[in-house]
C-alpha cells in the first residue's frame, strides 16, 4: 500500500507541476493577446480556472501525503499509547468520510446533467473539472489507508511543530 | 448544538481543518434533509474554486518563490543594511525593512517568516541580539506579508465579500507601514539599553550599488500595483506578469535561477496553493449549509438586536475575531464569518474595503498568537527558540499590533485615503 501511495504521489506531483506551468503560460499569453494584439482568446480564462480546480484537488492529495494539511492537535502532549488510539479513531473517521465524499462527488461528475453540459469556452463536458474531485480524493484515500497501516511516517511529521 | 460540539471535537483532534469543515457540513446537510442535499455539495466545492480571481493565489505564491530562488532576498538584505545597518542595533531595523520589501513581493506571513528566520535571525544573533528577541521580532513583523499588497488574505476576502481586490490592495499599504513603524519604536527602546556590534556607515557608492542591485526586485510591486491601477491587467493577470518578470530577472539579470529549478518551484507553488484552496472548497460547503438554515441572518439580527452602535459592534467583532483567530485558520475563518458579519457592518455604514482591512489584520494576528499560531510554529521550528520564550519575547510587539488594530478600526481614513484618492469605491 505504501509503495502504491508513494508511486501515485510522484505522478500527482508531476501533474501539479504541469498544471502550474499551464496556468502561468495561458494567463500570460492571454494578457499578451489582449493588450498587444487586441484580440482575446475566448477559452483561456476557462482553461486556467479548470487548471486551478485540478491543482486544488490533486494538489491537496500531495499536501496530505506530506502531512502538511493544516490541522490542530490538542493531544500532542499525551503519552504515545493514548495518542495512537486517538490517531486510529480520527484516521478511520477521515477514511469513512473520504469514501462518502468520493461516492457523492463521482455521482455528481457522472450524472447526465453534468456530462451533457458543454462549457462555453473549451467546448468540453462539464465533467472535466468535476472529475478532479473524486480523483483527488481517491488519491487521498490511498494515502490515508497507507498511513493507517503504517502510521510511523505521518506520526513523526505531526510532532514537528511541538514546542 | 450537536453540530458545534462535533465541530470543536473534530477541530482539536488532529484531523485536517478542511476535513473538519466538510464533515461538519455533511452532517449538517444530512440533518436538514437526509441524503438529498449531499449531491449538491461537490457542486459547491467546485464552484468555490472555479474562480478566476482566486488564480491570483498561485501567481503571487509563485512570484515570491521565484524571487527567492533567484537570490533576491540576498540583494534586499544588502540594500536594507546599507540603509539602516549603521544605527545602534541596526540589524533589528534591517529585519523589519526586509519585511516591508518582501511584503511587496510575497503575499503571506508564512513565506516572510520562513525566509527571514533563515537569513536574518542568525546574523542578528552574531551582532549580539538575544535569539528569542530576534525570532519574536521576525514572527510579529511577518504580519506585514498579508497586509502589504499583494496579499493572499485580501484576495480571499475580496472574493468572499465581492469587493474590489485593487481597492483592498491600496488600502493595505498604509497599515503595512504602520506595522513597520510600531516595530521601529519598540526596537528603539529595546536597543537603547543594550550593546551590539557596530557597523560602519555604508558609503554612497556601496549604497548606490546595493540599491541598483535590488531595483529589479522592487519592480515587481510596481508591475503589480501599476498594472492593476492602470487597468491594464486584472489582479490575477498582474500576478502572472510578475511571475514572468521574476523568471526573466532571475535567469538573465541575476543569473541565479536555472531552468532545472523550475519544476520544484512549480510543485511548491501548487502545494501552497492547494492547501489554501482546498480549505476554501471545504469551507464553502459549510458556509452554504449554514445559509440554507438562514443561520447568518439569525446571527446578524441577534448582533443588531444587542446594539446598533457601530463602535460597540466593531468592538464586539474585533474581540470575537481575535478569539477565533487564536484557534482557526485564516482562510476558513474568512470564508465562514465574513458572509455573516459583513451585512451587519455594511448596514451600519462601514465600507466593505475598510472592514476587509479590519478582518484581515485581526485574523493575521491569529498567526502569531498561541495556542495555534502557524507563524510562531514556523519561526520556532527554524530558529530553535522554544515556543514559550518566543511568545514571551513577542508580547510587546503583539500589544503594539493590537493597538494598531483598534486605531485602524476607529480611524477609517488611514486605510481609506489611498483607495479614495485613486477612485476605488
Amino acid at each position: 500500500m505504501r509503495v502504491l501511495s508513494e508511486k501515485l504521489n510522484l505522478y500527482a506531483s508531476y501533474i501539479v507541476v504541469l498544471l502550474i506551468a499551464v496556468l502561468l503560460s495561458v494567463t500570460t499569453i492571454e494578457v499578451f493577446f489582449r493588450n498587444v494584439l487586441n484580440s482575446s482568446i475566448h477559452w483561456s480564462e476557462e482553461l486556467s480556472r479548470f487548471a486551478l480546480v485540478w491543482t486544488t484537488f490533486i494538489g491537496a492529495s500531495v499536501v496530505y501525503k506530506k502531512g502538511e494539511l493544516i490541522a490542530l492537535n490538542a493531544f500532542t502532549k499525551l503519552e504515545e499509547k493514548k495518542r495512537m488510539v486517538i490517531f486510529y479513531i480520527t484516521q478511520v473517521i477521515t477514511i469513512i468520510f473520504t469514501i462518502f465524499l468520493i461516492y457523492y462527488s463521482a455521482e455528481a461528475a457522472f450524472s447526465p446533467s453534468t456530462m451533457n453540459q458543454i462549457t462555453p469556452g473549451l467546448q468540453v463536458s462539464m465533467a472535466v473539472p468535476y472529475i478532479s474531485i473524486p480523483i483527488g480524493l481517491l488519491l487521498m484515500l490511498i494515502h490515508e489507508i497507507a498511513f493507517l497501516l503504517d502510521p510511523k511516517e505521518l506520526f513523526d511529521k505531526e510532532g514537528e511543530y511541538e514546542s | 448544538m450537536i453540530l458545534v460540539v462535533t465541530f470543536l471535537i473534530l477541530l482539536f483532534s488532529g484531523i485536517p481543518i478542511a476535513f473538519v469543515l466538510a464533515i461538519t457540513a455533511f452532517l449538517h446537510l444530512f440533518m436538514i434533509d437526509g441524503t438529498g442535499l449531499l449531491d449538491v455539495s461537490s457542486q459547491r466545492m467546485l464552484s468555490s474554486v472555479n474562480n478566476f480571481t482566486l488564480l491570483a493565489i498561485p501567481f503571487f505564491v509563485l512570484a515570491g518563490e521565484l524571487m527567492n530562488a533567484g537570490g533576491i532576498t540576498d540583494k534586499l538584505l544588502k540594500f536594507s543594511k546599507s540603509l539602516m545597518g549603521h544605527y545602534k542595533g541596526g540589524l533589528a531595523y534591517v529585519n523589519v525593512i526586509i519585511g516591508l520589501l518582501l511584503g511587496s513581493i510575497v503575499g503571506s506571513a508564512n513565506a516572510e517568516a520562513a525566509i527571514r528566520s533563515k537569513m536574518v535571525v542568525p546574523e542578528m544573533e552574531k551582532d549580539g541580539f538575544d535569539r528569542s528577541f530576534a525570532a519574536a521580532l521576525t514572527a510579529t513583523s511577518s504580519t506585514i506579508g498579508p497586509i502589504h499588497p499583494p496579499s493572499m488574505t485580501f484576495i480571499i476576502y475580496g472574493v468572499v465579500a465581492s469587493t474590489s481586490i485593487g481597492g483592498l490592495f491600496m488600502a493595505g499599504i498604509a497599515p503595512a507601514f504602520l506595522i513597520a513603524i510600531v516595530h521601529f519604536i519598540i526596537i528603539y527602546f529595546y536597543v537603547r539599553k543594550r550593546n551590539f556590534a557596530k557597523h560602519p556607515k555604508a558609503s554612497v557608492k556601496e549604497f548606490t550599488k546595493s540599491f541598483l542591485d535590488s531595483i529589479p526586485a522592487l519592480l515587481i510591486p510596481v508591475i503589480i500595483l501599476g498594472g492593476i491601477y492602470s487597468g491594464w491587467f486584472t489582479p490575477t493577470e498582474s500576478g502572472a506578469i510578475a511571475c514572468v518578470a521574476a523568471i526573466i530577472i532571475g535567469m538573465f539579470y541575476y543569473k541565479t535561477l536555472k531552468i532545472k529549478d523550475l519544476p520544484s518551484i512549480f510543485l511548491n507553488t501548487g502545494i501552497v496553493t492547494a492547501s489554501v484552496t482546498f480549505i476554501i472548497a471545504a469551507a464553502n460547503v459549510l458556509g452554504w449549509s449554514l445559509s440554507i438554515e438562514q443561520i447568518p441572518q439569525q446571527i446578524s439580527s441577534f448582533l443588531l438586536g444587542l446594539t446598533d452602535n457601530v463602535i460597540i459592534i466593531l468592538l464586539i467583532i474585533n474581540l470575537f475575531l481575535l478569539f477565533v483567530g487564536m484557534f482557526m485558520e485564516t482562510t476558513a475563518a474568512i470564508l465562514i464569518l465574513v458572509p455573516i458579519l459583513l451585512p451587519v457592518v455594511v448596514s451600519l455604514g462601514v465600507d466593505p474595503i475598510h472592514f476587509g482591512i479590519i478582518v484581515c489584520f485581526n485574523l493575521t494576528l491569529g498567526l502569531i498568537t498561541p495556542p495555534v499560531g502557524i507563524v510562531l510554529f514556523i519561526v520556532s521550528n527554524m530558529t530553535k527558540v522554544k515556543l514559550p520564550s518566543l511568545v514571551k519575547a513577542s508580547m510587546p510587539f503583539l500589544l503594539g499590533l493590537i493597538v494598531i488594530l483598534f486605531v485602524l478600526t476607529y480611524v477609517p481614513s488611514i486605510t481609506m485615503w489611498l483607495p479614495n484618492l485613486l477612485g476605488y469605491e
